[in-house]
C-alpha cells in the first residue's frame, strides 16, 4: 500500500516536472543509458570516487565549524575537536582514511582507464581531465596536511613553498605569493586554508562535473573488459532484443559515442550499473570507517624548527618522489628532481592519447602500452616502499649502534 | 571584426556594437584587476624588519662542540605580531665565533648535532656537515649559511639575515 501511495506521488511529481522543466527526455536519457548487461564492476571506481569526494566535502565543512586558521590556535582547535567534541575524532578520523582510501582509488582508477583504453578517440578530453583532477586532489590532500599546524604540517609547508619557488620564471613569486611575506607565519597558514577550503576544490568539482557528463553523453563503449563477443554457445537474440536494440542506436545513442563491438545485451544504467556501484562505494566506505575506529588520526607538537628529536617526513603519496630525490646528486636538485621529472612526467600523462598510436583496444594487442605503465608504476612502488622502509628504520641515528 | 556586407572599408553598425562589447568588457575587467592584483602583491609591500636577538653568552660557546639555542624574532609581517623561533649552532674557530643556522641546505629539515659521530646530521636524508656546518656529504649542496653576528657586553646577537656559504 505504502508502495502503491509513493508510485502515485512519484507519477504526480514527475508529471510537475516534466511539463516545467522538460527533464523527460533527459531523465529518460541518463537513467536508462544502456550499459552491457556482462562485467562493469570495474567501471564502478568512477562512482566511488565521486561518492567518496561528497564526503571529503562534507567532513570538511563540518570540520571547519571547529578549526581556527589563525598561527597559535590552530593546533589547539584540532586538539580540540580530536578529543573534546563529541565524534571530533570520527569526523576527522574519515575526513582523513578517506583522503587516503581516495588516493588510491584514483590510482586503480587510472590504471582501469588505461588497460581499458579509454582515453582514445572520442575520449581524449576525458583524459585529460582525468589528470587535472589527480593534480587538484593531490594538491587539496597536501595542503590539509599543513593545516595541522603541527611538526608534520609546518615542515610539509616548508616543502611545499620550497618546490613551488623552484617553478622556473616565476617561482620565487610563487613562494612569496604562498607563504604571504618573507618567512612561514600566519599569512602562510591563512592563504593555505584558502587554497584548502576553496581555491582548489572548486575547479576539482567543476572540472569533475564536466568529466562525468562527458562520459555519460559518450557513453561507456569501447572497453575490451566489457565488451567481449558473444560466446558462441549463447542463444541468439530475439526478435524483441533485435528491436529494442535498433531502437537504442536510433534514438538514444549520441551520434559521437563510438559503436565498437555493441554487445546485442544491454540494461538499464539504472539500477542495474548504480547497484554495483552502491555496493562498491558502501563496501569501501565501510572499510575506511573500520579503519578510522581502529587507528585514531595524531596530532604531533607543536611547531619548533629548532628542534633536535622531530625527523620530518612527506606524505605518504609523495614518498615515491622523496625516495627519487635520492637517486642523483644534490646539485641536480632542482632543474631534474623538481622541475624535469615532474614535468616530463605530467607531460607523458596528459598526452598519452596521443603518444599511444595502436588502433587496438585489447591490452593483449597493446603491449608496448602496457608494458611502459607496468613499469612505471612498478618502480612508483619500489621507491615509495624504499623510502618508507628509510623513514622507519631511522630510529637508531640519535645513538649509536650496538 | 568591423566590416560587414558590401562597404568593407567601413565599419558597419553591427560592427561598431561587436566592438564596443569587446571595449566595455575590457574595462570592466581593467576595473576589478587592479585593486586584486595590488591585493595579491601585499606581500611585496610590507617593509623588511632587520633586528637582532640575543642567542647566548659568550662563555657558553665551545670550540669543540657546536651547540644549538633556540632564538625568536618578533615579526609583524601579518594581523598580529608572532614569534618566529629559528635554532641557531654557536662554535668558536680560532679567534672568531661562528654562528649558523639548523636548516638543512637539502629540504629544509633541521639538522642535529651526532657526538658519536662528532658530524651535524639531517635526519631526512642523511646530509652530513662538519662542527663548523660546512658541507661533508650527502644530497644537499651547500654549507649550512651563516648568520650575520654581533657581539655586546659578552653576549652574541644573531641578525635574522643569514649569509650564503658554499
Amino acid at each position: 500500500m505504502i508502495g502503491w501511495l509513493g508510485n502515485r506521488l512519484y507519477n504526480r511529481l514527475y508529471g510537475w516536472l516534466d511539463a516545467r522543466l522538460g527533464i523527460g527526455p533527459l531523465l529518460d536519457r541518463v537513467l536508462r543509458d544502456p550499459v552491457p548487461e556482462r562485467g562493469g564492476w570495474w567501471y564502478t571506481l568512477g562512482a566511488a570516487i565521486f561518492l567518496l569526494v561528497i564526503v571529503q566535502i562534507i567532513t570538511g565543512i563540518f570540520l571547519m565549524l571547529y578549526y581556527v586558521p589563525s598561527y597559535e590556535e590552530a593546533r589547539e582547535s584540532v586538539i580540540y575537536i580530536q578529543d573534546q567534541v563529541l565524534l571530533g575524532w570520527a569526523v576527522r578520523g574519515i575526513h582523513y582514511w578517506n583522503m587516503v582510501m581516495l588516493v588510491l582509488l584514483i590510482g586503480v582508477h587510472m590504471l582501469r582507464t588505461f588497460f581499458s583504453a579509454a582515453y582514445k578517440v572520442p575520449r581524449e578530453l576525458t583524459w585529460v581531465l582525468g589528470t587535472l583532477l589527480m593534480v587538484l586532489m593531490v594538491a587539496t590532500a597536501f595542503t590539509g596536511g599543513i593545516l595541522r599546524w603541527d611538526q608534520s604540517g609546518y615542515f610539509d609547508a616548508v616543502v611545499g613553498i620550497k618546490i613551488a619557488s623552484w617553478t622556473p620564471l616565476i617561482g620565487p613569486w610563487l613562494a612569496w605569493l604562498w607563504r604571504g611575506g618573507e618567512v612561514i607565519g600566519p599569512a602562510t597558514l591563512t592563504r593555505t586554508f584558502a587554497l584548502h577550503v576553496w581555491l582548489l576544490p572548486a575547479p576539482l568539482v567543476v572540472l569533475a562535473g564536466i568529466h562525468i557528463a562527458l562520459v555519460v553523453i559518450q557513453g561507456q563503449y569501447g572497453s575490451w573488459i566489457n565488451y567481449q563477443p558473444e560466446p558462441a554457445s549463447a542463444p541468439p537474440p530475439t526478435e524483441d532484443e533485435i528491436e529494442s536494440h535498433q531502437k537504442l542506436e536510433r534514438e538514444v545513442l549520441s551520434p559521437h559515442s563510438r559503436k565498437v563491438n555493441l554487445p546485442m545485451r544491454t540494461t538499464w544504467f539504472f539500477p542495474f550499473h548504480v547497484f554495483r556501484e552502491a555496493v562498491v562505494s558502501l563496501g569501501l566506505l565501510t572499510v575506511v570507517m573500520i579503519i578510522v575506529i581502529l587507528f585514531p588520526v595524531p596530532v604531533e607538537e607543536a611547531i619548533n624548527p629548532a628542534t633536535t628529536d622531530y625527523a620530518p617526513t612527506s606524505m605518504w603519496f609523495f614518498l615515491f618522489l622523496d625516495q627519487a630525490f635520492l637517486l642523483f646528486p644534490g646539485a641536480w636538485l632542482i632543474p631534474v628532481g623538481a622541475v624535469g621529472v615532474p614535468t616530463i612526467g605530467y607531460l607523458l600523462l596528459v598526452l598519452w592519447p596521443w603518444l599511444d598510436r595502436s588502433r587496438a583496444i585489447e591490452p593483449g594487442k597493446r603491449l608496448p602500452a602496457i608494458f611502459f605503465i607496468l613499469v612505471i608504476v612498478g618502480s612508483i612502488y619500489a621507491l615509495a616502499f624504499l623510502a618508507a622502509s628509510r623513514v622507519y628504520n631511522y630510529g637508531f641515528i640519535n645513538a649509536p649502534p650496538p | 571584426m568591423g566590416q560587414h556586407g558590401e562597404n568593407a572599408d567601413r565599419v558597419s553598425r553591427r560592427g561598431f556594437f561587436e566592438r564596443m562589447v569587446v571595449a566595455i568588457g575590457g574595462a570592466f575587467t581593467i576595473l576589478i584587476a587592479v585593486p586584486l592584483v595590488g591585493y595579491l602583491f601585499a606581500p611585496f609591500a610590507v617593509a623588511r624588519q632587520r633586528q637582532f636577538v640575543r642567542v647566548c653568552s659568550l662563555n657558553e660557546i665551545d670550540s669543540l662542540t657546536p651547540k644549538e639555542f633556540p632564538v625568536s624574532f618578533t615579526r609583524v609581517d601579518s594581523y598580529a605580531p608572532y614569534q618566529e623561533i629559528r635554532g641557531v649552532f654557536v662554535i668558536r674557530r680560532g679567534a672568531e665565533v661562528l654562528a649558523f643556522s639548523n636548516v638543512c641546505t637539502h629540504m629544509e629539515c633541521s639538522v642535529r648535532w651526532i657526538d658519536w659521530r662528532q658530524q651535524i646530521l639531517c635526519p631526512c636524508h642523511g646530509g652530513l656537515y662538519d662542527r663548523w656546518g660546512q658541507l661533508m656529504g650527502g644530497p644537499p649542496a651547500h654549507s649550512l649559511p651563516l648568520y650575520v653576528t654581533k657581539i655586546e657586553n659578552g653576549d652574541l646577537y644573531v641578525s635574522d639575515e643569514t649569509v650564503f656559504r658554499i
